[in-house]
């Protein structure tokens, strides 16, 4: 149930800092630029794509945001996402990212899932569902209950359901992508 | 305690049930085998997509001295600087932000409508259904990627103050009759004794279990002449009917059955592994007797934030009281069309991870979904599964 009317809590505006621009973005960029790079792979590219971030944050009502790394993360998710989409290079660079992430990899051995899984995991979170790809990636960046059903605007009870219901389309689309058989 | 739903063992898992609960469970989970086979397998699939996600998104090995905060930040404020743009939508923002955001949050029929149209999938709409009026028929309403993008960029702006509706009017929600929990049953004896009709299954399928989420009411009380002024602001052609002033509307929405079913036999003889119905009675809107809903329709298709050719797309509905608009996304990944599921017509909407099929029989919507059918005539055999399903 999307309507989002009465169901948001009372906006907490206790946020001391929102003013200084500044102190804001120098707090957080590296956070931003983190996360960034987990899904795109390319320092420069992450840092352009921080930049839009931030003027994002910078253009939007930061009295009304609740939570600055948890807007930040999810728009950081998106934007990287988006920029994914929108490039038809994606295949190209996650091969040559993939040189680079065996080359800075502890060991071979410590690594559970071979590479062609973990081709197949970024693929899938490429392609699903937004919400539940928000859902999932900020649940295991930390976020709580509280600050999920912020991001994606739902009510917190229903988090449990739906984050258990995103889990298992992600399991069941790696699968088909793997052709593992059931 | 009964055996809780998929989501309270989520919750449970992640720590964040309360404390009353946490034992309760506890002290179920003691006698009940099957929920801590439950909770078993939810803990397994929890590691394994923590893992996923660690293993495939790894930590970036930059340290902070590697990411230039300084040399960021100065290429930013250049950027405020020498970009007016930014400037001029900066001002925008501050005029135009906050009587669309108000104006949101004033009408019931304008959220319903964002409900439906503000989410990027078909699936996720589905999850919500939601009209106006009475529904008696779906339609598809055809969503580009820049109508997405436009709706998103505007309702990014509009993440304030969804309640506050100062002086305009009220809107809120009836609460789930007390008495009506969400319930979640394991097998559809357990559904029967409660009083629950169960589908027919269809065949090579078994029944995984069912959620039911309880029927609501969404109620809204407007100050029209208030609600005008504010849509003549954002320059809005059509005005609230003012018979409508102060009067209560309400959207109800039925109880929705969410079915999961599990195949019993080898991938070769079918392409689903599991694949989920749900089902829901028609939403209805109450409107005083004498208001125009054709009036509350046009009123409605002016809101700002609908693009215009969806607007026509919208309008091109005749029967808009009795049509569900469903949005989809049209590109090149992603069809619809028009399928005749138990004689009656229905869309399938497929993308290349999910196949999605939507009909509407004997007042209610009815909607089955596979997420792993991308093998072979995967539409045609969900439709031959949704026809066994009544």
């Amino acid at each position: 149930m999307e309507v989002r009317i009465a169901l948001t809590e009372e906006k907490n505006h206790a946020l001391a800092h929102a003013d200084n621009f500044q102190e804001l973005f120098k707090t957080y960029y590296p956070y931003v630029v983190r996360q960034i790079i987990r899904i795109v792979r390319e320092k420069s590219v992450a840092e352009d794509i921080a930049q839009e971030v931030f003027l994002k944050l910078y253009n939007s009502d930061r009295n009304a945001i609740q939570n600055i790394p948890a807007w930040l993360s999810k728009a950081s998710i998106h934007a990287a996402y988006n920029y994914l989409r929108s490039t038809n290079r994606r295949l190209i660079r996650d091969e040559k990212a993939s040189e680079e992430h065996t080359a800075y990899s502890p060991s071979s051995e410590e690594n559970w899932l071979k590479q062609e899984d973990i081709q197949a995991v970024r693929k899938v979170l490429t392609e699903m569902d937004k919400r539940d790809r928000t859902l999932l990636m900020m649940k295991y960046s930390g976020f709580d209950y509280k600050e999920l059903a912020h991001a994606v605007q739902v009510e917190s009870s229903s988090v449990g359901t739906l984050l258990s219901r995103a889990k298992t389309k992600f399991r069941t689309m790696y699968k088909q992508l793997r052709g593992y058989q059931e | 305690m009964k055996c809780p739903n998929e989501g309270f063992l989520q919750a449970y898992l992640d720590g964040e049930i309360n404390r009353e609960a946490r034992k309760s469970f506890a002290s179920h989970l003691e006698h009940c085998a099957e929920c801590r086979a439950r909770t078993e397998g939810a803990k397994k699939l929890e590691q394994w997509t923590e893992l996923a996600l660690a293993e495939s998104l790894p930590e970036s090995p930059l340290t902070d001295a590697e990411i230039n905060t300084e040399a960021a930040w100065k290429r930013f404020e250049q950027r405020l600087h020498t970009d007016d743009t930014i400037l001029i939508n900066k001002k925008a923002g501050k005029t135009m932000k906050k009587p669309y955001k108000k104006w949101i949050t004033g009408t019931a029929a304008a959220a319903v409508l964002l409900g439906s149209l503000a989410i990027p999938q078909v699936q996720a709409a589905a999850n919500s259904f939601l009209s106006i009026f009475r529904v008696e028929q779906v339609e598809m309403v055809k969503l580009t990627q820049s109508d997405l993008q436009e709706i998103e960029s505007w309702l990014a702006n509009g993440e304030d103050g969804m309640k506050e509706i100062k002086g305009i009017g009220k809107v809120w929600v009836e609460d789930k009759a007390s008495n009506q929990e969400p319930q979640h049953f394991r097998t559809a004896e357990e559904a029967q004794k409660a009083g629950y009709q169960v589908p027919s299954i269809p065949e090579n399928y078994r029944f995984e279990d069912v959620n039911i989420s309880p029927a609501f009411t969404i109620h809204a009380q407007l100050d029209t002449d208030k609600a005008n002024a504010l849509l003549k602001q954002v320059k809005a052609e059509t005005r609230f009917d003012e018979n409508l002033n102060n009067k209560p509307f309400s959207i109800k929405v039925p109880d929705t059955k969410h079915y999961q079913f599990t195949a019993e036999t080898s991938e070769a003889e079918r392409s689903s592994a599991q694949i989920f119905y749900t089902v829901t009675g028609t939403p209805e809107i109450q409107v005083p007797e004498s208001v125009d809903l054709n009036e509350v329709r046009q009123t409605v298709l002016s809101l700002p934030f609908i693009p215009q050719n969806v607007k026509q797309q919208l309008a091109g509905i005749e029967d808009w009281q009795r049509t569900l608009p469903i949005p989809y996304v049209a590109d090149d990944k992603n069809k619809v069309r028009e399928i005749t599921i138990q004689g009656v017509k229905g869309f399938a909407y497929e993308t290349e991870h999910q196949t999605f099929l939507v009909w509407q029989k004997d007042g209610k919507i009815h909607h089955l979904v596979a997420y792993d059918s991308k093998t072979k005539k995967n539409t045609d055999d969900l439709i031959a599964l949704a026809n066994q399903i009544k």
